[in-house]
């Protein structure tokens, strides 16, 4: 099973929002890391087909996805940025009729959507209006929907915004339980999301593809540039001027500022410290 | 800062757009199909009309009813007689005044004004914009201030739309008649027939300015009984529902008080008194205030003003003392039997409940079927003489002229040609001093007894020669039939009642898109299997059904009604048997006709449905959702 871009361009007027990206996705979890306005939603809009590409190939097992169209559309799930509901229907009847669109036959659509009510901890939710669901809750719902038809791909955009650091552990644990043989794409500016379930990672800015790789790969490539910094508060701002600045961590000794530098810092005393992914995005973006 | 707000908001800006090319197109239609005439000698006739208003006054005030001293008949009469005595010294001017007659006569300016205010109030409340609400109340100036600005604001908007509304008729009856309205402008208002009983003297440029402002003050406060609502109660279905009741209790108030009853002033001091149409300006009318006889103008002024400055001091006032709410979610009658209702339905019962319960479509159609209820009439009687000796006629007669009907009719024209020679003897006899004036007065009064019977006869020799035309030129047998029916039946034009549900539908077309465009949804709607063209289709399925049924609705009422007033009958008869439908070159009988007829109408409205179905599907193609 292999999802492919190829060549996806986009302009919204002048703004190019994507310049010529191609992937191709695998079975397995991928990460979309990029700042806003990147180019990360425009390029799950177009793999989601709900705007038209310029220029560029979308292609599912070697077909295009427009010529594919409803089977192309019958494997795909999709959690959009925007939780979209319609407020005064039931959780189950939203379910329920998302499954009727989705092509499940009704019984299959009932025992699907107590499953997934069951899954994510919304069965006592059944009969509430969805405008009483707390933000978190209705996070899941959304996700919820997107796996009704057990879809070959799952495409995620932004799964845990607005959610409590609880919630947000339970989503990604179940994006990562559930990702075994199915493509799932991930659309984040929230790298700790990403940095413990992805496979593989792909940094996004000004349409383009900068970087991608595994995480190890990619920390392995910034390790020899993130430094720690012990210095007095009276210099924070002017590390801040003269560095690309990760953290700043108030300790009793003073300051403790990590950094990502190309070079080691002068004038300065420093120790070398772990990288993570969080470096990797500034390291890639703030450059 | 405030009205700027109105045109910002795009969906408002839109539909104001809509509502003002809506209205041109209507008025230049209305003004085209409703013909305004020169009333033949009425600029002769003014002064005696006036006499005559003054004469009923002094003949009223012998009557000993009205004789009492401090009671309101007899100061009504007194005041009557005053202000129409200042209206001897006014010499009307003859012009083209057709412009000015159709201008005053289109009401459907009226209800577009309204509409356009409705328009810029829910732009101008925060509705659904908690945190807006919030951030407002926390800044300097986003109390009272603020609230003060929107009423200003409001208040900009009524006179911006009168004008741009108003206006826009005013120049097209002009371009239509050719009425030259600058050298009009001079000439006395009671120029006009329909502003005979105007008793100010006021030039028509003068009595133009002051309807402008009359109906931006309606305007005005018609915005701020609905902002208020809006304002104070804070959720819009309960909202909507409380100014849905006071629309009907004002429609009722002003249908069932008498005029001479002690709560006149809730009749005339009404707002569908103004809105219906402008007999606001033309009726002379004296409200009962305490027993002394005052001018609705007068009356309706101060209470507007009254009335304008409560809301708009109640609103401040709510904005500077009371926390900003959280607007109260309208728990629906029956929400949990709704929510298991949602349980049961399949891909069609939840297109129709999110068209008809989410998007509040139910309540569109229950007002068109108030709409279509109340058009129908089934009140409405026989009243005219000449309609029932018709109707009679018509009964004993239907179908092919006989021998019978023809001697009916020979001997009604005999006696009436009698009649009409002994007039004519009578005048010639009583010019010529043969016969006094009581022998005079008797023949005239013999002669207008008999008046509907003239009438009818005419209107029936009408049909008669017509039928006989029928059989010279096309060899067609056609029937006496009831054309009173059957022209009903068969209206010949557009009415209001037919844009009313044209446009219901229009809403219901615009709701289903509506309903995907704010619940976000339709991302991934589009990515369902089924999300696309199939959804589109069951929308499509489901609003031709709702059409249909309501078509057959409005037109099984109007037929009813027909039924009632009527009856039904001669069915069978040729369909050109009807003038109006003379042009038909097949032969076929009124029931087929009706058939095709109705069925074309159908057709017609779908095709209408079914286009704006398709550009708003290609505008949510292009503008990507």
């Amino acid at each position: 099973m292999q999802l492919m871009v190829q060549n996806l361009k986009k302009d919204y007027g002048k703004t190019h929002a994507l310049s010529g990206i191609s992937i191709t996705f695998t079975p397995g979890l991928y990460g979309l890391l990029g700042p806003n306005g990147a180019g990360k939603s425009t390029l799950i809009n177009l793999i989601t087909d709900n705007i038209a590409r310029q220029e560029g190939e979308i292609l599912f097992d070697g077909t295009d996805i427009k010529t594919l169209g409803k089977s192309y559309r019958a494997v795909v799930g999709y959690m959009p940025q925007t939780q979209g509901f319609y407020n005064d229907f039931s959780v189950y009847a939203f379910l329920m009729y998302i499954s009727r669109l989705k092509g499940l036959k009704k019984e299959k659509a009932k025992e699907r959507s107590f499953e997934l009510m069951e899954a994510f901890h919304l069965q006592d939710k059944r009969r509430v209006r969805i405008d009483g669901l707390s933000g978190g809750m209705k996070q899941r719902l959304m996700l919820a929907q997107a796996l009704l038809n057990d879809p070959k791909i799952l495409i995620l955009d932004e799964p845990t915004a607005g959610v409590d650091p609880q919630e947000r552990i339970r989503i990604r644990n179940y994006i990562s339980m559930i990702a075994e043989g199915r493509i799932v794409i991930v659309a984040t500016h929230i790298v700790s999301d990403v940095e413990a379930i992805a496979n593989e990672i792909y940094l996004i800015g000004n349409g383009k593809v900068i970087k991608n790789g595994t995480p190890g790969q990619l920390i392995q490539d910034v390790s020899e540039k993130v430094y720690d910094i012990s210095a007095d508060y009276d210099k924070l701002k002017e590390i801040q001027e003269k560095y690309i600045v990760s953290n700043i961590n108030s300790r009793e000794d003073g300051v403790h500022i990590k950094i990502v530098a190309d070079t080691p810092p002068e004038g300065y005393d420093y120790s070398r410290c772990p990288a993570n992914l969080e470096d990797v995005y500034l390291d890639t973006f703030s450059s | 800062m405030e009205w700027k707000t109105v045109i910002r908001k795009r969906f408002i800006r839109n539909m104001l757009l809509a509502v003002f090319c809506i209205h041109w197109f209507a008025c230049i239609y209305w003004f085209l199909e409703n013909k305004a005439v020169q009333e033949k000698g009425y600029i002769n006739r003014y002064h005696q009309n006036i006499e005559a208003v003054l004469q009923q006054s002094d003949s009223m005030n012998q009557i000993s009813i009205f004789k009492v001293a401090h009671g309101f008949s007899k100061r009504n009469i007194e005041k009557t007689a005053d202000d129409y005595k200042k209206l001897l010294k006014i010499e009307p001017v003859s012009f083209g005044y057709q412009g000015l007659i159709a201008f005053f006569r289109c009401n459907l300016v009226h209800f577009f004004g309204v509409l356009s205010v409705l328009l810029a109030v829910i732009a101008l409340t925060d509705r659904n914009a908690v945190g807006l609400k919030h951030m407002a109340y926390a800044a300097r100036d986003g109390r009272g201030r603020r609230i003060f600005r929107k009423l200003l604001a409001i208040i900009l908007w009524c006179m911006a739309v009168t004008a741009a509304l108003y206006g826009s008729a005013f120049f097209i009856s002009g371009c239509i008649y050719g009425t030259d309205y600058f050298s009009a402008l001079q000439y006395p208002v009671q120029s006009i027939p329909i502003f005979m009983d105007v008793t100010y003297g006021l030039s028509i440029g003068e009595f133009l300015l002051l309807f402008l402002l009359y109906r931006c003050m309606f305007l005005v406060i018609t915005a701020l009984i609905v902002w208020s609502v809006y304002y104070f109660i804070d959720n819009v279905i309960i909202g909507t529902a409380v100014l849905g009741a006071m629309a009907l209790a004002e429609v009722l108030l002003y249908s069932v008080i008498k005029v001479n009853s002690l709560f006149c002033i809730l009749k005339y001091c009404n707002l569908w008194y103004q809105i219906k149409d402008n007999s606001f300006f033309s009726e002379y009318v004296n409200l009962n205030f305490f027993s002394y006889p005052v001018t609705k103008e007068l009356i309706s002024t101060a209470i507007i003003i009254i009335v304008c400055m409560i809301l708009a001091f109640c609103s401040i006032m709510k904005a500077v003392i009371t926390y900003p709410s959280v607007s109260r979610r309208f728990k629906m009658p029956f929400s949990s039997l709704l929510l298991l209702l949602q349980e049961r339905l399949n891909s069609m019962g939840f297109e129709a409940y999110k068209l008809l319960v989410s998007q509040k479509g139910i309540l569109l159609l229950l007002a068109l079927l108030f709409v279509f209820i109340k058009q129908a009439d089934f009140t409405d009687v026989i009243e005219s003489g000449v309609q029932e000796m018709y109707c009679s006629f018509i009964e004993r007669y239907e179908g092919v002229p006989t021998d019978a009907s023809e001697q009916e009719l020979g001997q009604l024209g005999s006696f009436l040609d009698a009649l009409a020679k002994e007039y004519e003897q009578a005048v010639s006899d009583y010019e010529a001093g043969k016969i006094d004036d009581k022998a005079y007065e008797e023949i005239q009064y013999k002669c207008s007894a008999y008046q509907t019977e003239q009438i009818f006869y005419r209107e029936i020799m009408v049909q008669r020669d017509y039928l006989k035309s029928l059989q010279e030129k096309r060899g067609m047998d056609g029937w006496y039939i009831n054309l009173y029916c059957y022209n009903r039946l068969f209206k010949n034009r557009l009415d209001l009642q037919d844009f009313v549900f044209a446009a219901g539908m229009l809403l219901l077309v615009f709701g289903a898109f509506w309903e995907e465009k704010i619940s976000r949804a339709d991302a991934v709607l589009r990515l369902c299997k089924y999300g696309r063209r199939e959804l589109d289709r069951k929308k499509a399925i489901l609003l031709i059904g709702i059409t249909v049924i309501m078509f057959a609705v409005e037109n099984v009422l109007e037929a009813a009604s027909i039924y009632k007033l009527y009856g039904i009958s001669g069915l069978f008869a040729p369909v050109q048997s009807i003038p109006r439908l003379s042009a038909v070159f097949f032969r076929c009988n009124i029931l087929q006709f009706m058939v095709l007829f109705f069925f074309l109408k159908l057709a017609v409205l779908l095709l209408l449905l079914l286009s704006a179905f398709g550009i708003l599907k290609i505008i949510r193609k292009k503008t990507g959702r």
